[in-house]
């Protein structure tokens, strides 16, 4: 089940300390070996001197909240340019039991244009309420939310303020743990529905996005 | 500021190119407006439609019932200054933008590669942009291209001209057109000035596809743009003519004489448009055809006369550079055939930002 293999200089056992992950290392029969104590992180074990560091144990019950950065570039909508730049920035926080979690998501989504303006909108402020599933052993992530979608600027055919729906499907998210219950989460490829207008002429974006986030756990 | 945009302009168009592979590139002459090209077509237009707005009687025209035009017309009066103009004028005025940017995108997205394959990667509908098809060799090409060039203007304000004299209420159609983030939309236009503004887009390409006299109104050389993205050993510049030209594509100053040959001259189409309009008799596109499309015959590679806008041309010449160059065998499939006359996008729009960048942006030439 080890990721990662290290074997001790002259066969022995490497000294208690912090494993790679940044965590407490205990032996698997400890008390926080899986299935232990909430918000264990990692665990470790020895084999004829051969360190064995587990994937993260998911966390019985935890708080956990994590800023994040998105972009996409491309669009494959027949009835517009394939170039759609959007980026932006988002906070999400929630509550998880083992694998599955409850989160809330707030975003702000900026849009390039490129077929007849060269201004960038601000877009639309996202709202998503959501959930997760930790797989993998932890090291990976699904998650959905759904919730309104503000428009924040105005468009050629509306004005700031309509509202609409906003939706995220994140499939594959790799988590990678790092110290001091830190984890960054990469997501390489996410699909988002951003609809701030779903009036007369609808203004729906399909975005393709690529992130990265920090997480912190509690 | 304007430095992010063009920085974030070529940003875009290498990612569009390397993402998407082989595509023609646009063969428009004066590009049309987009985040990566200069709105050269555009401008020309409302510059002249503006310069002739006193001889236009645009009293019988009516407005359409309420939608996104007015909208996307209120645009348009922001971006060409039409402000302090009534409602109609603004009205007709983005018509004749939707016309003149149609040839080019057909209403769909100017970055959409599929679209544009469809705008442009025809070998033989070169035309309507004055440019050769690949049978168009030698002086008899160039005879052929201006010939197919006054026919696609002709055609195109004669359509308008039958939908002035129906009654004013049927003189709206709804056309296509693309937005930011909305996509592909109709919108209602003034017919007469939608298919002017097409007209108008094949006469403005007459003047940056070709080589001209030293007084602009006579066509000396008319350049290739669909043999220059082709194979290279199949090319031969004295049979098919001078490579297409980015740099004369550009209405900025290099070209600032032939873009006020151009709005001129697209001065005179609108005029003469306004004149059948009214009930005027013809289209008087063969006044204007005669007055700017006229040839003669003599000028050929590689002096082309020595016309002082060959060095213009040759400077940013057309070619495939990494796309399909390869000599399709005797025997190879049609598909890999027009695969190899086909260039890429990423290239086409990667010499769009070099250009851009190497002039310090865009610049488009103002009103002379």
């Amino acid at each position: 089940m080890g990721v990662a293999q290290a074997r001790g200089l002259g066969g022995e056992p490497p000294s208690a300390g912090p494993n790679p992950l940044g965590e407490p290392t205990e032996g698997r029969g400890g008390k926080e070996g899986r299935g232990g104590k909430a918000g264990k992180v990692g665990s470790t074990d020895y084999n004829d001197g051969i360190l064995r560091i587990a994937r993260e144990e998911p966390a019985l019950s935890t708080f956990f909240v994590d800023g994040e950065v998105f972009g996409s570039i491309f669009a494959n909508a027949s009835d517009r340019a394939n170039l759609s730049v959007t980026y932006g920035f988002a906070v999400s926080g929630g509550y998880r039991w083992e694998r599955l979690g409850l989160l809330l998501r707030l975003e702000q989504n900026t849009w390039v244009a490129t077929e007849l303006d060269h201004e960038v909108f601000q877009g639309a402020v996202n709202i998503g309420l959501g959930g997760e599933y930790r797989y993998f052993e932890g090291r990976a992530r699904a998650s959905i939310a759904l919730g309104p979608s503000i428009l924040l600027s105005d468009t050629l055919l509306d004005e700031s303020g309509e509202v609409g729906l906003f939706f995220l499907l994140r499939p594959f998210g790799v988590r990678w743990p790092i110290r001091g219950g830190w984890t960054l989460v990469f997501d390489p490829l996410s699909a988002a529905i951003v609809a701030p207008v779903l009036g007369r002429l609808p203004l729906v974006m399909v975005e393709y996005r690529t992130s990265l986030a920090c997480e912190a756990r509690f | 500021m304007s430095g992010r945009i063009v920085s974030a302009s070529g940003l875009a168009a290498v990612l569009l190119g390397f993402g998407f592979g082989l595509s023609p590139s646009p063969t428009s002459a004066y590009m049309i407006g987009t985040r990566v090209t200069p709105d050269c077509h555009e401008r020309i237009t409302i510059e002249a439609f503006l310069g002739r707005l006193d001889v236009l009687s645009l009293d019988g025209v009516e407005l359409p019932d309420p939608g996104p035009w007015e909208d996307v017309s209120e645009w348009v009066a922001d971006r060409y200054h039409l402000r302090g103009f009534d409602a109609t004028t603004r009205y007709v005025a983005m018509s004749l933008f939707l016309g003149v940017r149609e040839p080019d995108s057909g209403g769909a997205s100017s970055l959409n590669v599929k679209d544009l394959r469809a705008n442009h990667g025809s070998t033989d509908s070169q035309h309507p942009h004055c440019t050769r098809n690949t049978i168009d060799d030698y002086a008899e090409g160039d005879r052929a291209v201006l010939r197919g060039c006054a026919a696609a203007m002709a055609t195109a304000v004669a359509r308008g001209l039958r939908f002035s004299r129906q009654p004013a209420a049927r003189q709206h159609i709804e056309v296509p057109f693309t937005l930011d983030f909305y996509g592909r939309i109709d919108l209602s236009v003034w017919a007469p000035a939608y298919h002017l503004g097409r007209g108008l887009h094949s006469l403005q390409d007459a003047f940056s596809h070709s080589i001209r006299s030293d007084d602009l109104h006579v066509v000396l050389h008319v350049m290739n743009y669909t043999d220059a993205i082709g194979p290279e050993r199949r090319y031969d510049e004295g049979r098919d003519g001078l490579r297409h030209s980015v740099a004369m594509d550009y209405c900025d100053d290099e070209t600032q004489k032939i873009v006020d040959a151009a709005r001129r001259a697209s001065g005179e189409l609108i005029a003469a448009a306004g004149h059948a309009w009214e009930g005027g008799g013809t289209t008087g596109v063969d006044g204007v055809v005669d007055h700017w499309l006229g040839y003669t015959e003599g000028c050929s590679a590689p002096e082309y006369c020595d016309s002082p806008w060959v060095d213009v041309a040759r400077s940013d010449p057309t070619f495939p550079l990494l796309g399909c160059a390869c000599v399709t065998s005797p025997g190879s499939t049609a598909a890999i055939g027009v695969g190899a006359r086909r260039s890429l996008s990423l290239l086409s729009l990667l010499l769009l930002i070099v250009v851009r960048r190497r002039r310090g942006g865009p610049k488009v030439a103002t009103i002379g």
